[in-house]
């Protein structure tokens, strides 16, 4: 049960970090603070594990990465949406959609604004 | 903010746990930083913000593993990705000066190409050993005797006595290629060039069928009619059918039977001859009657020996060996084999004959040295080539280097470059190459005797000489990078437009390869004259015959099984037939042409042997029809021609050369004298006395020769000889229908001219090969010589075009200008000429001895050679000169390279 916990939510986590790449280009740290605020503070997830989501990201070719420097001048890795990251992240929201959907659907939940 | 892209990242260090630790530690380090402007304290900031970054040593890990694999991936997408920008620009720069790239992969191709080819047909020819087993125990024996002192065939007597050394070699055989008239069922008849062999041929040098077998030695002595074809015969006239095993194939009449084809590996044991098939010696000589006497004739030359030694027997225990057998030779048959000596020596270095055989290393030497030359003056020249333009690059690299390019992104990108020209080099190099063995492959010659030289691109000795130039040309594609790379940025970038005085340095010595590069050129090119000049003067010296309108066709009447007397109805007919024909002024025959394959020797017995001669006289002989002594313009000295009437009814008769008369009877008048020209040959009377003519070579000793009437000694082979205005072409389709009306099965082989038969035969042969090779390195050896000269003045230009620049703001007319480009080409050229001509006074002497008519100091040759090369060098010359001619003062003058 609790695996599958985890494999549900890393998929939403992969989700929720494109989703916040197509609203700006930014680093790691931006990331999190971005579900953080969008997500009102309620998935309480481990920041350090947004990193091997986002290379692993990154190695799909769905976002990518380049160096630069923050508003202090201190050097970091800018992470940005590929066009496939784009097309994968509407898909996704898609899939999401229905699924989120079914499962409200089967627990007779009435979704507030899906 | 900011920013430069992952690829460009040249500054860092790709260190994957450093960019793992810097981008967690900077999230971490932000996330305190938050978490103190909301008002905690450092220490519960810091220990907050591990807390909600969770296990930083798991996911550190996790990272740096990632984060290998993607730097990992990223090299190699950048490698591609900057080898492909690389290959274009390169190309593109490439293009972009045609004359360049032209010179140089043309240089590097005439390089790569005539090494290749000479290598090649050295080692096909030369070195590559026979295609049997154990090929090293195999060794020429030759015999010498004392009254003709070159190594050549012998008895199969002595065949015999050899072989009867078991103790010696494990075997010996005896082989001489032979001409056929082969019919296939009721076919038209057509030549065949067959070995006639020992019939141990097969077993003992261990060659295996591809389909049915070979014949056995058993089966040899028993004289059965066998036959095993090569594979070329097998494929060419039965379309590869295995069921041709068994069946009888026609040689001169008489069915032989196929018993197996050999593999085409094999390619025979007659130098650059390639053999149709074989047949036992024994078999074939009972059914011919022109040699029915062969086996049993001890003063035959007719038999090529290989013998296989026994392992362990050591060389001079075999020489010793052989001088025994020899003088028990001559002792048993004095008049035979009088001064008997066997020339022993390994097949390998028997090649292309055992008689001349210890020259070939000598030939093989010069003409490797001379390529080899070629293609060290090739990778000079492309060297050379590279340097020069990349001294007119070196602010556009100083300038990349400035921009931020590593030097080993820039060495790379040179590197690329290079090996484009080189690689086009080996393309043109292969293309010439393998063009110019295909042209030796299609010569044809107008002998009986298929020459086949087969040769291949040995593809081995090609790679080495792609990897030398190969190495030259990166090596030196490299120089202006390392020189960039060395130089202080500022320094290179400032020096390169004046010219520093390193590449001044370098100049120096570029301008003393150019004068080499010419002075070998007026080596190759003056050997080329003299070489060009002999084969001029030996088609027109006086070989004391009849050299022009003369047309001559084989014919063997013994392949349509004639006796005598229809024979000679035969040719008398046909000499009738010919006279008659527009346009020719005589028609005769004679059993064997001069400097043709067809010659035989005769010991002469004299009635009264003179007491300064012990024993026979050997001498060439030929047999002649009235008429043919006047019809090749041969010098009667005295006495009288034959005439018709000299036949089988009146008193014999023979005629001998004045070497001959001068040796046998050096004070006395030969006319009168009565000699035999065989032992079982009756006493003929000498009438005449001829002039010397020339038999084998063009710069040899007069040989003793006589001449016998064809109407008292019968000759079913004998060529047809007409003395004509006509063109050849004309007289072949009527000649044709003559022999044709006497009788539709006789062979008949295509006509040639006398020209033809000379240039193509053994003594010209050579000196026209050497003509023609040494003509092509020189040609290669030019066009070096001028890419050379063109680099070099086109470097010196851009060197000076500050100061060209200069003079003519200050009033230099153009014309001044261009003299002074000229000037300094011109004083190359001249160095290189007269140290060239220097050279080639002191090495033609070595070629003396294979000259005709001209001497190593020949004018015509040298003058020659000094104009082409003086001519084409103000052609090279001219490029960058008008280049110089045509700068603008003012860009001049602020020219960076």
């Amino acid at each position: 049960m609790a695996s599958n916990s985890l494999e549900l939510l890393r998929g939403t986590l992969d989700l929720l970090i494109m989703r916040a790449l197509s609203v700006q280009e930014t680093h790691g740290y931006g990331v999190a603070r971005w579900i953080e605020r969008a997500t009102g503070d309620a998935l309480q997830i481990e920041e350090g594990s947004l990193y091997p989501a986002l290379y692993r990201l990154e190695r799909r070719g769905w976002i990518g990465s380049e160096w630069g420097f923050s508003e202090n001048n201190r050097r970091a890795r800018f992470y940005r949406l590929t066009k496939r990251g784009k097309e994968q992240l509407t898909t996704e929201t898609d899939t999401f959609a229905r699924f989120a959907r079914a499962v409200f659907l089967a627990l007779g939940i009435r979704p507030a604004t899906a | 903010m900011s920013r430069h892209r992952d690829e460009q990242r040249g500054v860092f260090k790709a260190d994957p746990k450093a960019a793992v630790n810097d981008e967690l530690g900077f999230h971490i380090d932000r996330l305190t930083n938050d978490l103190i402007a909301r008002g905690l304290s450092p220490e519960r900031a810091r220990a907050e913000a591990l807390r909600k970054f969770g296990d930083l040593e798991r996911v550190r890990a996790e990272c740096e593993q990632l984060e290998r694999a993607r730097e990992h991936r990223r090299s190699r997408v950048q490698w591609i990705h900057d080898f492909g920008t690389d290959v274009r620009y390169g190309v593109r720069s490439l293009v972009r000066q045609p004359l360049f790239t032209f010179a140089a992969a043309i240089t590097l191709g005439l390089g790569i190409g005539a090494n290749a080819a000479i290598f090649s047909a050295v080692d096909a020819l030369l070195l590559r050993p026979l295609t049997v087993p154990n090929a090293g125990e195999l060794y020429v024996i030759a015999a010498k005797t004392r009254d003709f002192d070159l190594a050549t065939n012998t008895s199969y007597a002595n065949f015999q006595a050899i072989r009867a050394r078991r103790d010696l070699f494990s075997d010996v055989v005896a082989f001489q290629g032979m001409k056929f008239s082969m019919r296939l069922g009721s076919g038209d008849a057509q030549p065949l060039f067959a070995g006639t062999v020992s019939s141990n041929y097969f077993d003992a040098l261990g060659v295996r069928t591809v389909v049915g077998r070979t014949f056995s030695e058993r089966e040899g002595e028993q004289r059965l009619p066998l036959i095993v074809l090569s594979e070329r015969v097998w494929e060419r006239n039965f379309q590869r059918d295995p069921s041709v095993i068994g069946s009888a194939v026609s040689l001169n009449g008489v069915p032989y039977t196929v018993t197996g084809v050999l593999p085409r590996s094999f390619d025979g044991t007659l130098p650059m001859i390639a053999l149709d098939a074989y047949v036992p010696v024994a078999t074939w000589v009972m059914h011919e009657r022109a040699y029915a006497g062969l086996l049993e004739d001890r003063s035959s030359g007719y038999f090529r020996l290989l013998a296989r030694v026994k392992p362990g027997v050591p060389d001079a225990h075999v020489q010793a060996s052989l001088r025994q057998v020899a003088s028990e030779l001559e002792r048993d048959s004095p008049d035979a084999n009088r001064g008997l000596q066997f020339v022993y020596a390994p097949e390998l270095r028997s090649r292309p004959d055992i008689a001349v055989a210890e020259r070939t290393p000598w030939v093989i030497a010069v003409f490797v040295g001379l390529v080899g030359l070629l293609l060290v003056v090739a990778c000079a020249n492309v060297a050379n080539l590279l340097l020069v333009r990349a001294t007119r690059r070196q602010s556009d690299i100083a300038l990349r280097r400035a921009l931020g390019a590593s030097g080993g992104r820039v060495m790379r990108q040179l590197i690329t470059e290079s090996t484009l020209l080189a690689l086009l080099g080996l393309v043109l190099g292969a293309l010439l190459g393998s063009a110019a063995l295909a042209w030796v492959n299609s010569l044809r010659f107008s002998l009986d005797a298929p020459v086949v030289f087969g040769l291949q691109m040995n593809w081995r000795v090609f790679g080495l000489a792609a990897l030398a130039a190969g190495v030259a040309g990166i090596v030196a594609g490299l120089a202006p990078g390392l020189f960039g790379a060395r130089m202080g940025l500022a320094r290179s970038l400032s020096e390169v437009g004046r010219g520093g005085s390193g590449s001044r340095v370098r100049h120096r010595v570029r301008r003393g390869l150019v004068v080499a590069q010419v002075a070998g050129c007026v080596v190759l090119l003056v050997f080329a004259g003299l070489f060009t000049r002999s084969v001029r003067q030996a088609l027109s010296s006086d070989l004391g015959f009849r050299t022009s309108r003369l047309i001559l066709m084989d014919l063997d009447v013994g392949l349509q099984r004639y006796d005598s007397s229809r024979g000679n109805a035969f040719f008398a007919q046909l000499r009738e037939r010919a006279r008659a024909l527009p346009g020719v002024r005589e028609a005769v025959t004679a059993m064997s042409v001069p400097f043709g394959g067809n010659l035989n020797s005769a010991s002469v017995t004299l009635e009264r042997p003179s007491p300064a001669l012990v024993g026979t006289v050997e001498a060439f002989r030929n047999t002649v029809s009235d008429g043919y002594l006047s019809a090749l313009g041969m010098r009667l000295v005295s006495g009288r021609d034959f005439t018709a009437q000299d036949d089988s009814a009146a008193p014999p008769v023979v005629i001998v050369n004045e070497a001959f008369a001068a040796r046998v009877w050096p004070n006395e008048d030969a006319v009168g004298k009565r000699l035999r020209t065989a032992p079982d040959r009756p006493l003929a009377e000498v009438i005449g006395v001829v002039g010397n003519s020339k038999v084998l070579f063009v710069n040899e000793q007069p040989w003793s020769f006589v001449y016998e009437p064809q109407t008292q000694r019968y000759q079913g082979t004998r060529t047809l000889h007409l003395v004509t205005d006509a063109p050849a072409q004309s007289l072949a389709g009527p000649l044709r229908q003559i022999v044709r009306e006497l009788d539709a099965g006789m062979l008949v082989p295509p006509i040639r001219t006398i020209e033809s038969h000379l240039r193509d035969g053994n003594a010209f042969f050579f000196i026209r090969l050497a003509a023609t090779l040494a003509a092509a390195l020189g040609f290669i050896g030019l066009v070096q010589a001028l890419v050379g000269l063109y680099g070099v003045l086109a470097f010196a230009v851009s060197l000076r075009t500050r100061e060209l620049g200069l003079r003519m703001a200050l009033g230099a007319s153009r014309g001044a200008v261009l003299r002074s480009v000229f000037a300094e080409g011109g004083a190359l050229v001249g160095a290189g000429l007269v140290i060239g001509i220097a050279l080639a006074f002191a090495s033609s002497r070595v070629i003396r001895a294979v000259l005709i008519g001209v001497g190593p100091t020949d004018l015509i040759a040298y003058s020659g050679a000094c104009v082409l090369l003086g001519l084409c060098g103000l052609c090279a010359c001219y490029i960058p000169a008008r280049r110089a001619a045509r700068l603008e003062p003012v860009a001049a003058l602020r020219a960076d390279g």
